[in-house]
């Protein structure tokens, strides 16, 4: 941009981008850009050298299993959402049903997923649902498998629009879908094309959240009310095992699967 | 730690290297964004540059791989050609300039280095969704288009009017992809909209929406014929904005009894374009207001002054933030023949007559006189009035005062250029005091019951005036380009 061709406004912003310098040369500010450098350099090889290979299918006899079971170290109290817009359909308050959690300390809908699978039985044909429903998203947890379809529904007589995004953390997303389902019963099919973990989010009830973990292998689960989970039909191997809650974190677990057999994999979250 | 630092430097070294060779789609692209975008879009592409606190929007951080403007269905990434739209076009409304310094070989490098920052979302095909020949303007397709605005619930966030100011209080909570929080679009400001104005532009806006933002895609549950009646209805609310130096007010028998009077409808308008006050601490780099409509009318005894302009959620600053406000400027006294006062609030020499209405107090004035903006004095007596209303994001605010004046008043002579000016302030926006949203100085003239044939400007007008009037309209000829 030649001089100009700057506009009025910008001669005066000029003026005080060179404050700004000033600022970002006190000493404060030059540590935290250069540790806040340091960092992503040395996230950097992970960024570059994580490369992208395709799933590949195979026959699997003989293959093993992961199986186990989610707990708590303890009751944990379910939030209440307060709800003020939109109340004579999604109703004054709800459950947020984020822990859904058994007399026996057992967590629902907890997300188990073997990371990085290169090979192994093909993909089942299962679609996902997404139903906005009441003004929550059913289901709240849910496993979708590249290749299938998302089936997103509006089953209220309000607006509702479904966007899901990959969850890049601190509230930041990379939508892969945003639609509008302005009336009751409209319903929209979409491929399955981004892998990971996503947030489903409606942007006009704040509140209404669920999570999609898009698989590029079949090889991923949620819990049960039981916080029971099983994947099968594993070639044998060393995997690493994603364990996902969206109130208790994430842990990552080294298994090992042997042919024929069950490997077991517990895991107690304790909420901080 | 020095030498921690050291050796963590150096391991990572040959990584570095590697990894900025990699990221560099194209070398020749690398070399113009460098030294083009990077100071708003940052070197890595993230956005990370001391311009990202002082623009609203902020500039795109390109490396989280969402994409406001495609062509393309909700989902996928823009084409090559989106990219070198916007590059080419700039966005309407935003600091993001047109660029026509480069050449087509340029624009594609360029392009090619952008996609570079977020390689997985451009590794999916972009194919643009079909755009047929819209239908021909009808008003029973812009009625159609109405009603189904509120069908498909556009309503819900754009508000009746389409200013934005959607009725659902949902706004509040809306974020982007990037964390930001943002508001929906005002289609009366047609000159403002990011994805372009024209009937196609909308159609597109609509169909696939804008990826990263509350705007949803309609592709999937709106009919073809019903999106092209949205967008006929959407292009019928967008104001012909009309700039220039001068209003002309006629002389009347009545005025309008309130603001927002039908009568006022059809009296001649001028448009100001409005941007934040950046001469003095605190100053405010991100204005919502950005155009201010007057229109005035006078009588045997009085002159009314009528100011619009959108809010998207009014506030009168029960809620903890500044009350919304307007303020209108005048020189204290004739200034004929000599050089007008300095156009933010006045100087010691040179002091101004300010009239402030604030959506606090909805029927009062606060007069006061500026020397400077640290030099302010109310005045104790001040015969203006004002009255006010807020109608689906637009408020109006009527200022009115008797001809004759006072000491400390401006001086209001038929046939005579008044100079005078806006300050707006929006209380949610954090604006108070000098922190607002100002213009420069302007003129009105009570036309004289038989009208001049010619209008002559004061043979003496502030070089500055002029200077600033020139760079509005430069930006007018740009945004319409857009
Ligand atoms: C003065 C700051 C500034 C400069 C310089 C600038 N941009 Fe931008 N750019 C912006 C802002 C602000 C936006 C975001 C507008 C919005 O969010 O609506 C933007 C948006 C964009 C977009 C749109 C992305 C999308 O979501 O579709 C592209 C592409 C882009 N810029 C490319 C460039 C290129 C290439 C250059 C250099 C030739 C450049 N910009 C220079 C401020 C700037
Ligand atoms: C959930 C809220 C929401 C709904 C519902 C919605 N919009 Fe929007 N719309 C937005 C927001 C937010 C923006 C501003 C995006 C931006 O500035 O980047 C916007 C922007 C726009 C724009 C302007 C884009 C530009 O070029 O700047 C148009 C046109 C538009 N919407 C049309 C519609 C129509 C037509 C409908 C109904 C079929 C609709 N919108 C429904 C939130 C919504
Ligand atoms: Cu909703």
């Amino acid at each position: 941009m030649a001089i100009w061709e700057l506009r009025w406004f910008d001669f005066q912003a000029a003026t005080v981008y060179v404050k700004y310098i000033k600022v970002l040369l006190k000493e404060e500010t030059v540590k935290k850009v250069f540790l806040g450098a340091l960092v992503i350099m040395l996230l950097l090889p992970a960024m570059v050298f994580a490369e992208v290979k395709a799933y590949e299918v195979v026959d699997v006899k003989d293959g093993g299993s992961i199986k186990g079971k989610i707990k708590s170290s303890g009751p944990v109290k379910d939030p209440v959402l307060e709800i003020k817009k939109d109340e004579n359909v999604c109703g004054k308050s709800a459950p947020a049903n984020m822990y859904i959690i058994s007399g026996a300390n057992e967590v629902k809908n907890v997300i188990v997923a073997v990371e990085d699978v290169a090979k192994g039985k093909a993909i089942p044909k299962t679609d996902t649902v997404i139903d906005n429903q009441k003004c929550e998203f059913v289901p709240i947890v849910a496993v979708a498998y590249v290749g299938d379809k998302y089936i997103i529904k509006n089953s209220d007589p309000i607006f509702h629009n479904t966007s899901l995004g990959i969850l890049l953390g601190e509230g930041k997303k990379r939508t892969v879908y945003n639609l509008a389902l302005p009336n009751k019963d409209q319903v929209i099919e979409k491929p399955v094309k981004v892998a990971g973990l996503q947030i489903v989010q409606c942007d006009a009830h704040a509140w209404m959240r669920a999570f999609v973990y898009a698989s590029k292998s079949p090889y991923a689960a949620v819990t049960n009310d039981k916080g029971d989970f099983e994947i099968k039909d594993l070639l044998p191997g060393k995997y690493k095992v994603k364990i996902w809650h969206e109130g208790f974190g994430e842990t990552i677990k080294d298994v090992e699967v042997k042919a024929g057999q069950a490997t077991a994999l517990d895991h107690t979250f304790t909420k901080k | 730690m020095r030498i921690l630092i050291a050796v963590l430097l150096a391991m990572c070294f040959p990584v570095l290297g590697y990894g900025a060779e990699n990221a560099a789609g194209n070398p020749e692209g690398k070399k113009i964004y460098d030294g083009w975008c990077a100071q708003c879009h940052g070197y890595k592409g993230d956005a990370d540059s001391f311009t990202k606190d002082v623009s609203l929007p902020k500039p795109r951080d390109f490396t989280f791989g969402s994409f406001k403007f495609r062509s393309t269905p909700s989902g996928d990434p823009p084409t090559s050609e989106d990219l070198t739209k916007v590059i080419r076009n700039g966005n309407p409304g935003t600091s993001m300039p047109p660029w026509s310094r480069f050449s087509d070989a340029e624009v594609k490098a360029i392009v090619e280095h952008v996609k570079s920052f977020a390689p997985d979302t451009f590794a999916m095909e972009a194919k643009p969704i079909k755009i047929g020949t819209p239908p021909k303007a009808s008003k029973e397709l812009i009625e159609k288009g109405k009603a189904e605005f509120k069908a498909a619930k556009c309503v819900d966030c754009h508000g009746n009017a389409g200013r934005g100011n959607g009725e659902k209080g949902w706004q509040d909570d809306f974020k982007t992809d990037w964390g930001y929080g943002i508001a929906p679009a005002d289609y009366t400001h047609g000159w403002e909209l990011r994805n372009g104005s024209s009937l196609e532009d909308i159609y597109r806006t609509i169909s696939v929406g804008l990826s990263g933002t509350p705007m949803t895609s309609y592709m999937d549950s709106l009919s073809d014929d019903k999106r092209w009646a949205l967008a006929h209805f959407i292009k019928s609310l967008q104001l012909t904005r009309q700039l220039g130096l001068a209003l002309k007010v006629k002389k009347t028998d009545n005025l309008p009894s309130k603001p927002n009077d039908p009568a006022w409808e059809k009296v001649d308008y001028m448009d100001l374009p409005i941007g934040g006050q950046l001469m003095f601490d605190t100053r405010d780099f991100t204005p919502v207001i950005t155009n201010v409509r007057v229109r005035g009318l006078y009588t045997t005894k009085e002159l009314a002054i009528l100011l619009q302009w959108t809010d998207k959620k009014p506030n009168d600053g029960s809620d903890g933030k500044p009350t919304d406000s307007i303020r209108i400027q005048f020189p204290v006294k004739k200034h004929e023949a000599t050089e007008l006062p300095y156009f933010f609030m006045g100087t010691n020499k040179a002091p101004v007559n300010l009239w402030q209405w604030k959506a606090s107090d909805m029927d009062k004035v606060f007069a006061s006189v500026a020397k400077g903006h640290e030099n302010v004095e109310p005045m104790e007596k001040s015969d203006a009035t004002a009255m006010a209303s807020y109608d689906d994001g637009l408020y109006s605010v009527v200022f009115k005062k008797e001809l004759k004046s006072a000491k400390d008043d401006p001086v209001f002579e038929i046939g005579k250029f008044i100079p005078f000016s806006i300050t707006a302030y929006d209380g949610r926006n954090g604006e108070e005091n000098i922190r607002g949203a100002i213009s420069a100085w302007y003129y009105l003239m009570m036309e004289p019951p038989t009208p001049l044939k010619v209008y002559v400007f004061p043979p003496v007008i502030s070089l500055g005036v002029l200077i600033v009037g020139i760079g509005l309209h430069k930006k007018l000829r740009k945004n319409k380009r857009g």
